[in-house]
């Protein structure tokens, strides 16, 4: 399990230091990017499935274009709980919900990433309006494959032995959402997120834009037949 | 707002937004051919100077089968593009470096549809980014997600033209020949160098940099355009430097620019950069660029001994004494003090001062290099501009 925690921690897959060859080294790449998502996936529906089990309610879920700096594009997806009951004033109302997210963004021609993220925080609604605001922070890993080279055919500008790099950053973010219920089922929000890539002295200050929509999905309870 | 409404409104800002971005930057790029070209000129052309520009322009009138011949100053072709094979595990470019376009443009100006070679390009950008403020490094590894140029592998510019360009054009090319005089004054050209030889040709291209034309080491006959000689005069050239020093270990960041992220091309410019980047080097390579202002700091100095003593007590005083204890060796590139350049590239073109630098002058002289180009101050342009004045010529347009 260090072994694990210091991989995930130092980030890089596969580092030069390793005596082994090309293909070895992108076989291990591919293999530790494909088994992290694959854990993630795992943490994400499991969360998912422990709520549906506990609660018999619709999942909420949420769906967004997620850029980086705004015009990487993206997609995140995401669902949602509360954390604790709800708490409300002659006012307002609030409530704290923790939020798993997986979402993928590129910067095309460059990058591609998959980022796992957790965020917890309070969503407050003034009684009777349709809007609210949510404040969270948020702790992910950021899995980036990254370009760092590749054959330029002469003839045809074509790109061929692209060679790639896998980095993980820890990223630990703050969010501010801004939500409107439009419509009963389907509500849509706009979200701001900073943070920073954690690794080693690679560091690097994120903004995020997202825009999405949320909606439910009714889970159905069937009787039991014996 | 009906739920109709909604999902149509929700889809097209959603589209949009995801669209937009993707459409603007991940489009592939397709080299441009110059091909069928219109044939209405049978002359010689003379190309005076065998930088990116002459190269270029020699190699598309080779294709189209008009005759010329190139006469360069140096005892060596290339111009500002030059590279040093040996000093590390890699050749390095001691001129124009970077490629500032998609890569594509190689094969634009190979200009060869059929052929089936292929070049190794390093994606730059570099991972830890740093400005250089008041003597020391502050990071800034934020203006990575926004650097984004491309450099050769494991070739150079130099090797480019060298392998790609120069074969099919190197028995017309004469060196260690320094053009002192063009007369345009009869039918055809009459060219004469410093040893008195003397060159004819129907047409001519002239493509040195602009600071021989402003310290008048070329006479015309009869002499050019007023205005001409005027924006001449006006073009900004100024010093340019480039020094590589290997380290037994490394200990600077990819990137480290002085004045700061968006000094600007007026001040000058100055960067230490990883030269090994991407390279699958085993050496520490560091690199230092600058040109203009902060360039002259170093050009202005009595010899390279004084230079490189210069730049390694800023290193030290950068990395706390590391430069010293990990010194191999170096290399030094002074543009300024270079024979037939004498400077570093173009500063201050705009399209005005460029369309009286191009204008052809009695359909005879056709001018061309980096000044001359779109992509003013970059290797690719100065190709392309010399590509422009051959089809210019080729097509008698």
């Amino acid at each position: 399990m260090i072994n694990i925690l210091n991989k995930i921690i130092r980030g890089r897959v596969n580092s030069k230091e390793q005596v082994v060859s090309m293909n070895q080294l992108k076989m291990k790449s591919q293999f530790n990017s494909t088994f992290k998502v694959w854990m993630a996936l795992c943490c994400l529906l499991a969360t998912t499935s422990l709520y549906a089990q506990n609660e018999p309610k619709p999942i909420p879920i949420s769906v967004g274009y997620f850029g980086h700096f705004a015009y990487q594009p993206g997609l995140k997806i995401g669902t949602e709980f509360s954390l604790m009951g709800r708490s409300d004033t002659d006012n307002y109302s609030r409530q704290w919900f923790g939020s798993p997210q997986i979402a993928f963004f590129s910067n095309p021609g460059s990058d591609t990433n998959f980022f796992v993220n957790f965020e917890a925080g309070i969503r407050k609604q003034k009684k009777g309006k349709n809007s609210y605001t949510a404040y969270s922070a948020g702790l992910g890993y950021r899995l980036q494959s990254k370009l760092e080279s590749f054959s330029v055919n002469l003839s045809t500008g074509d790109r061929t032995n692209k060679i790639r790099n896998s980095y993980g950053f820890l990223v630990p973010t703050l969010n501010i959402e801004r939500g409107w219920r439009t419509h009963k089922p389907l509500s849509w929000y706009s979200k701001f997120s900073v943070g920073s890539s954690l690794f080693g002295n690679q560091n690097q200050f994120m903004l995020f834009l997202e825009v999405g929509v949320k909606f439910k999905i009714k889970k159905e309870i069937k009787p039991r037949v014996k | 707002m009906n739920r109709k409404d909604f999902i149509k409104r929700c889809s097209a800002l959603g589209l949009g937004a995801l669209a937009f971005p993707v459409l603007a930057v991940s489009c592939k790029e397709e080299p441009e051919f110059i091909q069928s070209l219109n044939v209405n000129f049978s002359g010689k052309v003379l190309i005076i100077g065998a930088g990116a520009a002459g190269l270029a322009a020699a190699h598309l009138l080779n294709q189209n089968g008009i005759d010329f011949e190139i006469i360069e100053a140096a005892p060596v072709y290339g111009g500002r593009i030059k590279e040093i094979a040996g000093f590390a595990d890699f050749p390095i470019d001691l001129g124009g470096e970077w490629i500032h376009t998609d890569p594509s443009i190689l094969g634009t100006l190979l200009n060869d549809p059929s052929t089936n070679s292929a070049v190794e390009i390093i994606k730059y950008r570099p991972k830890t980014v740093s400005a250089i403020k008041d003597g020391a490094l502050k990071r800034r590894n934020f203006f990575s997600n926004f650097y984004s140029e491309y450099k050769f592998k494991n070739t150079t510019w130099y090797s480019f033209f060298n392998d790609f360009i120069v074969p099919g054009i190197r028995s017309r090319m004469v060196l260690n020949s320094p053009v002192e005089n063009i007369d345009y004054s009869g039918n055809t050209i009459q060219v004469r160098n410093t040893d008195g030889q003397i060159f004819e040709g129907d047409k001519l291209i002239l493509t040195v940099p602009t600071t021989i034309l402003q310290d008048g080491f070329i006479s015309f006959t009869p002499p050019l355009p007023q205005d001409k000689i005027a924006t001449w005069n006006d073009v900004n050239m100024p010093d340019g430097l480039k020094v590589f020093i290997e380290f037994s270990e490394r200990f600077y960041p990819d990137i480290s620019l002085d004045n700061g992220i968006a000094a600007s091309d007026d001040d000058g410019e100055k960067v230490f950069y990883d030269a090994a980047f991407n390279k699958d080097s085993g050496r520490n390579i560091l690199g230092l660029f600058t040109v203009g202002d902060q360039a002259s700091v170093y050009t202005n100095l009595p010899n390279n001994q004084a230079i490189i003593d210069q730049v390694m007590n800023e290193l030290d005083s950068l990395f706390e004494g590391k430069a010293s204890q990990h010194y191999v060796k170096h290399v030094i590139q002074n543009w300024s003090a270079e024979p037939y350049i004498g400077g570093s590239y173009t500063h201050n073109m705009d399209d005005s001062m460029q369309s009286t630098l191009l204008r052809p002058v009695e359909s005879k002289l056709y001018f061309a290099g980096e000044a001359y180009a779109d992509d003013w101050a970059t290797v690719h342009g100065a190709g392309l501009s010399g590509m422009a004045a051959a089809e210019e010529i080729i097509t008698g347009g």
